[in-house]
């Protein structure tokens, strides 16, 4: 075990695969928004990566910008005491909870590896296992959106644990886009899988009235699909493929677009479209899980899932006027500042700690 | 297996190097120099950029590849876009370059970089590998 605090005793003790460096996924994310909420609110928390796919140069940079982190096995979680544990981990052994004493368990499910099996068409068999084990055995579950509980319920798993809460992310409030002509540019933000259908925007450029656009696409995992898919349809100069995106790199993928698009299947909570919604960016997406919670009334919405929804709706954004997007982006950005910040999130978790710890186990559920 | 190499350097940041050399981002029309050398059992990729898509693919420092582990047989060295790791350049008109080994299969055709695991996108041949079956040394053509 390696950490850079001499600490041992805690308020919470955060178990993660990832930290905000070199991200694998939006979990990455989420664990930047708690970090700088919790510092935010005073909550003392150690970072526990575990089970990570880290190599020893990243660990040096990780252990070099974040404090109070600590890179070891699930054994070694021994050595550091908190009332209460938080779990993050989607790949993780079947022993993850064995060393965390007494403390309460919570396991934020940042998503349903069922639906994600279900929405890609692939096969996660072994890592849906994973998770329910893990939701059998701590003793609270998270879930990140209403929409998320409903699927926990439709997947039975209340008969594995009944005491679920729901806690929406958050993010570090950014610097707001400014008003400025369009660029004919679209953006797409998000893991190129199948379930967030990135060839819609792709598809879109050979559309009657989209001819003069280009489409930006910011996210993990290319393709042979996508190899070919901008190939076969000509459109190769016109679709610039961003890569795993970061830091000032998404500062200025957002800068740059006109619109998000998120034609998305399944969506557990929609941290792309907050990050766009709160920067005052119009976002077109589906009717979804995360995204309608998230966004509310301040999008565009597509009727289905559909491909000839999505450009029904697109054109529906490009005949808007500027004042109107101007409108529905100040709204936005206004109700992601209201329930949608790292701080807003970090006194949600403290309040799910609290209860965890102060009351006996029930079988309530709750919104926090 | 994952050959793709994972980017060494911290958060690449709005400078370039400008150092690396370019190579052409299709075989065909390259005059430049490859980056690959082989010393011993090591492919060694001296930092290149290729100009493709409308984009710059960087990739900043060298990498060292140990052909030990590596199964007999012809790869082809690709240039690949990487995109395993978290690019915080703001320039978009810049991305990470990585380095794939795509194995000849039995049929004649080549791996492609695109496909699952790696998922990464080619965008330009660095040469030929050839990795013998028996103690002898690999032997790489530009």
């Amino acid at each position: 075990m390696i950490t850079n605090t001499a600490e041992r005793d805690f308020d919470v003790i955060e178990i993660t695969n990832e930290m905000p460096h070199n991200r694998m996924g939006g979990v990455g994310s989420v664990i930047e928004a708690l970090a700088s909420g919790f510092a935010a609110i005073g909550v003392r928390a150690l970072w526990y990566v575990t089970d990570h796919e880290y190599q020893p140069y990243e660990i040096e940079a990780i252990l070099a910008n974040q404090p109070c982190v600590a890179v070891g096995s699930e054994a070694e979680l021994a050595h550091f005491r908190a009332p209460v544990v938080h779990v993050h981990s989607y790949n993780h052994g079947p022993g993850l909870l064995d060393a965390t004493g007494s403390a309460r368990s919570m396991f934020t499910i940042h998503s349903l590896l069922a639906y994600e099996e279900i929405s890609n068409a692939v096969n996660l068999h072994g890592s849906v296992m994973e998770q329910e084990r893990l939701i059998a055995a701590c003793d609270e579950v998270v879930l990140v959106s209403e929409a998320e509980r409903a699927y926990y319920h439709t997947l039975g798993y209340p008969r594995l644990n009944p005491r679920v809460s729901v806690v929406a992310n958050g993010i570090v409030p950014p610097t707001p886009v400014t008003v400025r002509p369009r660029r004919n540019v679209l953006g797409y933000c998000g893991r190129l899988v199948p379930r967030k259908h990135p060839e819609y925007v792709q598809m879109l450029l050979t559309e009657p009235g989209f001819e003069n656009f280009e489409a930006m696409i910011a996210g993990k995992a290319f393709s042979a699909y996508a190899r070919d898919l901008v190939h076969d349809l000509g459109i190769e100069a016109r679709v610039l493929y961003l890569g795993w995106c970061g830091g000032a790199r998404l500062d200025a993928f957002f800068n740059t677009i006109d619109v998000l698009v998120q034609p998305s299947t399944y969506e557990p909570f929609g941290l792309a479209a907050l990050e766009g919604a709160a920067r005052g960016i119009p976002v077109v997406c589906t009717p979804v899980d995360g995204l309608v919670e998230v966004l509310g009334e301040h999008a565009i919405y597509c009727e289905d899932t559909s491909f000839a929804a999505f450009c029904r709706a697109m054109q529906r954004w490009r005949e808007m006027d500027a004042d109107a997007l101007q409108l529905m982006g100040s709204a936005a950005r206004a109700r992601a500042l209201r329930h949608f910040t790292d701080v807003a999130m970090a006194h949600r978790y403290q309040a799910r700690f609290r209860a965890l710890t102060d009351q006996r186990l029930d079988t309530e559920e709750h919104t926090a | 297996m994952d050959r793709t190499q994972r980017n060494q350097a911290s958060p690449t940041g709005a400078a370039s190097s400008g150092a690396a050399p370019a190579v052409g981002g299709c075989r065909a029309i390259s005059s430049a120099p490859s980056p690959c050398r082989l010393a011993g059992t090591v492919l060694i990729v001296a930092p290149f950029r290729i100009d493709r898509y409308g984009q710059r693919y960087h990739s900043r420092r060298e990498i060292r590849i140990d052909l030990t582990g590596i199964a007999p047989g012809s790869y082809q060295v690709l240039a690949v876009h990487n995109f395993h790791v978290e690019d915080c350049n703001p320039c978009l008109t810049e991305c990470v370059a990585g380095v794939f080994l795509a194995a000849r299969r039995s049929d004649g055709s080549w791996e492609a970089p695109e496909r699952f695991p790696v998922e990464c996108r080619a965008v330009g041949v660095l040469g030929t590998l050839q990795v013998p079956d028996d103690a002898g040394l690999a032997e790489f053509e530009p």
